[in-house]
């Protein structure tokens, strides 16, 4: 359908009537109305509004995916730090390594020490007895030597009676003088006599030169 | 229009500036009384914003609009007991030829060419001029086909030209 130009110009010419104010109020006043009214519909938005709607909705997912594996990292650990038989035994070597550290005396550091160089030679007894080394690693543990070669012995006396208790368990060579002691102690109140004789043996064998105390005396050694 | 129907009242103004002047002289002129004019351009705005929410965007807002419009006159009409006729022969109200000759020369022979129109082709051409609706938009707006809406521009065209070229 063509259009008719001059006629469309004469349709223009004609007076452009406009509605009353009154009426643009009142139509205007009733369009905010109903938008303060009624709030906007649940719909989803379009135009250049429509990208909010799926950016929001991968936020909350991200978010949920997030909490989700946080909570099923956390179970794990938390089941693990409940559970009692899931708590590791402190190794024997190590729980003796940390009394050591926490009751270690003067005195006894040097046996503790040489309890510690179990399986590596003591230094100490290769610079104290250089001359005395081989006879003295020659010499029988069991045998009563003679005072010089007593003091000679007890002096390499380390890797004898390293040999001796090597076939003691690990805590025992790992403790304290003072923890063995505590331990044939125990013995003895037990009543167990025989176990606590081959201790308090094995001690003194280790130790010759450790002074019991009256008190501990009475506790570790048989009663008459 | 979308705008407004998510909330936006501002879109709203927007929307009734650019409209509401086309939209007056189409009721205006469709009607020829400017009390009932006024109060049915009224009720046309009214029912666009009640009507906001179910606005679907499958057709021009203009073809919205003066659907609205046009409904709202044919139940003025069948009130009024006149039926909007599809016939461009129907004889056009206040067609007096002695007053045609005394506004030949005048701006007011246009208009009265126009007036003299009848109803169904006054309504296709005022969409056409007014509303800027093309063929389909106008049959799509008065509820006919594009053939009818057609014909009536035709017929409208020819005798307003035929008016301004006496």
């Amino acid at each position: 359908m063509s259009d008719d130009p001059k006629l469309s110009q004469r349709y223009r010419d004609l007076p452009r009537e406009e509605p009353p104010r009154a009426i643009d109020e009142a139509i205007l006043a009733a369009s905010r109305r109903a938008v303060e009214s009624r709030p906007a519909p649940l719909v989803a938005p379009t135009g250049r509004r429509r990208w909010y709607v799926p950016v929001a909705a991968a936020a909350v997912i991200v978010l949920a995916v997030a909490v989700v594996a946080h909570v099923d990292r956390e179970k794990p650990d938390m089941e693990l730090a409940t559970s009692p038989a899931s708590v590791p035994e402190p190794s024997p070597p190590a729980a003796a390594v940390e009394a050591r550290k926490a009751e270690q005396p003067k005195p006894a550091r040097r046996a503790a020490k040489s309890a510690d160089s179990r399986f590596a030679p003591d230094p100490r007894a290769d610079s104290a007895a250089p001359a005395a080394g081989a006879p003295a690693a020659e010499a029988p543990a069991p045998a009563a030597p003679p005072v010089a070669q007593a003091r000679r012995e007890r002096d390499a006396g380390d890797r004898p009676a390293r040999a001796q208790t090597q076939g003691a368990s690990l805590a025992k060579v790992a403790q304290s003088p003072e923890q063995w002691l505590q331990r044939i102690a125990d013995l003895r109140r037990q009543g167990r006599h025989e176990e606590a004789d081959r201790e308090l043996a094995e001690f003194r064998k280790r130790y010759p030169d450790y002074r019991l105390s009256d008190e501990m005396k009475a506790r570790v050694e048989k009663p008459q | 229009m979308l705008a407004y129907r998510d909330g936006d009242a501002g879109a709203f103004e927007t929307l009734y500036a650019r409209h509401r002047g086309a939209l007056y002289r189409f009721v205006l002129r469709s009607l020829k009384d400017r009390a009932v004019a006024e109060e049915l351009f009224q009720e046309a705005w009214i029912r666009v914003i009640e009507a906001r929410e179910r606005y679907a965007p499958s057709a021009r807002f203009s073809t919205w609009l003066y659907t609205i419009a046009h409904n709202l006159l044919v139940d003025h009409w069948r009130r009024k007991g006149l039926v909007l006729v599809d016939s461009d022969e129907e004889p056009a109200s206040g067609d007096d030829p002695a007053r045609r000759v005394e506004a030949r020369e005048t701006a007011a022979r246009f208009l009265q060419a126009l007036e003299a129109l009848p109803p169904a082709q006054r309504e296709a051409f005022l969409l056409h001029e007014e509303a800027g609706l093309s063929v389909a938009e106008i049959a799509a707006a008065t509820g006919s086909n594009e053939e009818a809406a057609k014909s009536r521009l035709r017929y409208a065209m020819a005798k307003l030209k035929a008016a301004i070229d006496e």
